[in-house]
């Protein structure tokens, strides 16, 4: 059984800069518990002939079909293109400056 | 059993020959979103003066004498999950996020509808950023299913399933990450098709999964779907996972290719049935179907067997693994910066700011995405979560390759029920991830799959979806299949009873 502590749910928080009340710290402690021992069932999957001790290999290999079917490895020419005008892209910012983010304080 | 209203290739027919212009179509469709969206509620956004504009330019062309010059579909109205970028509307993906953000850029597919000249009705519901099997995760309000409105359409594209079953466009594109939109068709009793990984552009699609999100289409007949891959299909400079042939097949014809029966190439075709959809877990009315669909198969002349796959059953496992981790990485970009929403007022720095902003953005779904997905990514799980899930999907793709060295096309029920109550699974997350269980291993291995109307529940009188899975980039066999399918089992074009009474001419 793997069971999520409050420290790990507030750790994992900080990783996805979510600020979580004390009540959401408890209700995804028991929800993500659930959710992670339901994955378990990974642990009794026959691997047949893959190479398990480097997962991170597997990782790296894609299964995804489409770099095998109508390329090789996908190479493109690095030409600079404008697709979006900068007052395109920030129109949708909370805040600007001078043509530029503004944010605030960050130390 | 079909209905009187037309499908999409007949409005594009009927537009193009004059006898009906694209702008008394465009009204029609109008007409009957707002004697019906009140109730079914799948739109976030309608698109009244963009979808006259690109209708006007239609009737123009063949007012001038130029009919010849439009391209497929033209004319005809589509809706779109609020999840793709048009210019100029608001993109919401159905969160508080990103309640005011307004597109300043076309998602590559939009481009291509444009150039196809169909008019875009509006912008549809969803799970908030497409997490969710039932619609009832949006920020806004849920989507009701048209063959039964205390029942919810599926998700996480519902709007769009929801639209195109009430006959309020012939035509809608959502988005399939593990099933949002072979499941809404299946409980929505309408064609849904996940294409290829790579054969549809994802740019800009707002990336939840970005291995597996494929931008994918509904329509109410496997003619009308293929005419609107058609549209959509081809790689793109923008997507560096896109690919496809250079010149593309002509789906239409190869759909209708199936006309011929259960042949391919002159040999007997092969259809493998997954094995383990019977018994606990699957209803009673969807096996009868599925059980009743594979003898239409025999009938049909085909050769079929059973297939057992390795990894079936703990795909949806290895998913909720990869796609809370690439969301959790996508959905960083969240941060209040540069668009959305942004939480200023008394916060001490950035850093408090960015999780302020997100806690107040996203709803509970979403959260508990992102910290499941910054869980399995996180130092000393790594291994045992993403490194074993990724295992996972190796080995489901090894058991795909497998299956097809014997048989041509994989057969299961779509969803393991028909369209379950609003409410039904709100409160166990598990349940609710369990109605994508025969979705999933499409999307972890890429290949194409289609979900249409097999047939009816007694019990419930809903509409059950068949599921059929091809190899990658056999979207012409898969629709060749489904169109022989459709024409045996003679369900087509269904629109719900209640939903019938306003005309569209054609």
């Amino acid at each position: 059984m793997m069971n999520i502590d409050a420290e790990t749910v507030k750790k994992v928080a900080t990783l996805s800069s979510l600020a979580l009340s004390d009540e959401e710290v408890q209700q995804y402690q028991g929800e993500l518990s659930k959710v992670l021992n339901f994955v378990e069932l990974l642990n009794n999957l026959p691997l047949g002939d893959i190479d398990v001790s480097s997962p991170a290999d597997v990782v790296a290999s894609p299964v995804t079909p489409t770099i095998s079917a109508h390329d090789k490895t996908p190479f493109r020419q690095d030409v600079a293109e404008m697709p979006l005008s900068r007052e395109a892209l920030m129109s949708n910012a909370p805040e600007t400056e001078d043509g530029a983010y503004v944010v605030p304080n960050i130390l | 059993m079909s209905t009187a209203l037309p499908t999409a290739l007949e409005l594009a027919s009927a537009i193009a020959t004059g006898s009906q212009t694209a702008s008394a179509v465009l009204d029609e469709h109008f007409a009957r979103i707002e004697a019906h969206d009140s109730e079914i509620q799948a739109f976030l956004s309608l698109n009244k003066d963009q979808a006259y504009a690109t209708a006007q330019s239609v009737d123009d062309t063949v007012k001038a004498g130029n009919a010849s010059t439009l391209p497929l579909l033209a004319g005809v109205p589509i809706a779109i999950k609020d999840n793709l970028n048009v210019t100029g509307t608001k993109t919401t993906c159905a969160s508080k996020m990103l309640e005011s953000y307004v597109s300043p850029y076309d998602a590559t597919v939009i481009t291509k509808i444009k150039a196809h000249q169909m008019p875009i009705v509006g912008k549809t519901n969803l799970d908030e950023f497409a997490m969710g099997s039932s619609c009832e995760k949006s920020a806004y309000h849920p989507t009701y299913n048209p063959w039964d409105t205390a029942c919810v359409p599926g998700g996480s594209s519902g709007g769009s399933a929801a639209c195109v079953s009430a006959g309020m466009v012939t035509l809608s594109l959502g988005s399939d990450t593990g099933g949002s939109v072979r499941q809404p068709a299946s409980l929505c009793g309408i064609v849904g098709l996940k294409p290829t990984y790579g054969l549809v552009s994802r740019y800009g699609l707002v990336a939840f999964a970005s291995s597996l999100d494929q931008v994918s289409p509904f329509a109410r007949t496997v003619e009308d779907t293929a005419a609107i891959l058609q549209v959509i299909a081809g790689k793109d400079a923008h997507d560096m996972t896109s690919s496809a042939p250079s010149v593309l097949p002509d789906y239409v014809a190869s759909a209708q290719a199936g006309a011929l029966g259960m042949q391919l190439a002159g040999k007997r075709l092969r259809v493998g049935i997954v094995d383990g959809f019977e018994g606990e877990g699957i209803q009673a009315g969807t096996q009868k179907a599925v059980t009743e669909a594979i003898a239409r198969f025999e009938g049909l002349g085909a050769d079929v067997k059973r297939i057992s796959l390795t990894g079936f059953q703990e795909a949806i496992a290895a998913y909720y693994i990869i796609a809370t981790a690439e969301a959790s990485s996508n959905l960083a970009r969240f941060d209040g910066v540069r668009y959305g929403l942004s939480e200023r007022e008394g916060v001490e720095n950035v850093y408090d700011m960015f999780a302020k902003t997100r806690a107040k953005g996203f709803g509970a779904e979403v959260k508990r995405r992102i910290l499941l997905g910054s869980f399995a990514l996180s130092a000393g799980y790594y291994d045992a979560y993403y490194g074993k899930a990724q295992l996972a999907r190796k080995v489901l793709a090894q058991s795909f390759n497998q299956a097809w060295q014997d048989v041509d096309v994989l057969i299961c029920p779509t969803s393991p029920s028909v369209a379950f109550k609003l409410g039904e699974k709100n409160d166990d997350p598990i349940s609710m991830y369990l109605s994508d269980v025969a979705t999933i291993p499409a999307n972890l291995v890429g290949i194409p799959a289609l979900s249409l109307p097999c047939g009816f529940d007694e019990a419930t009188g809903l509409p059950i979806g068949l599921q059929l899975m091809v190899p990658a980039w056999e979207e012409e066999k898969l629709l060749a299949i489904a169109f022989a399918f459709q024409e045996a089992v003679g369900l087509k074009n269904l629109v719900p009873p209640a939903f019938q009474a306003l005309k569209v001419s054609v």
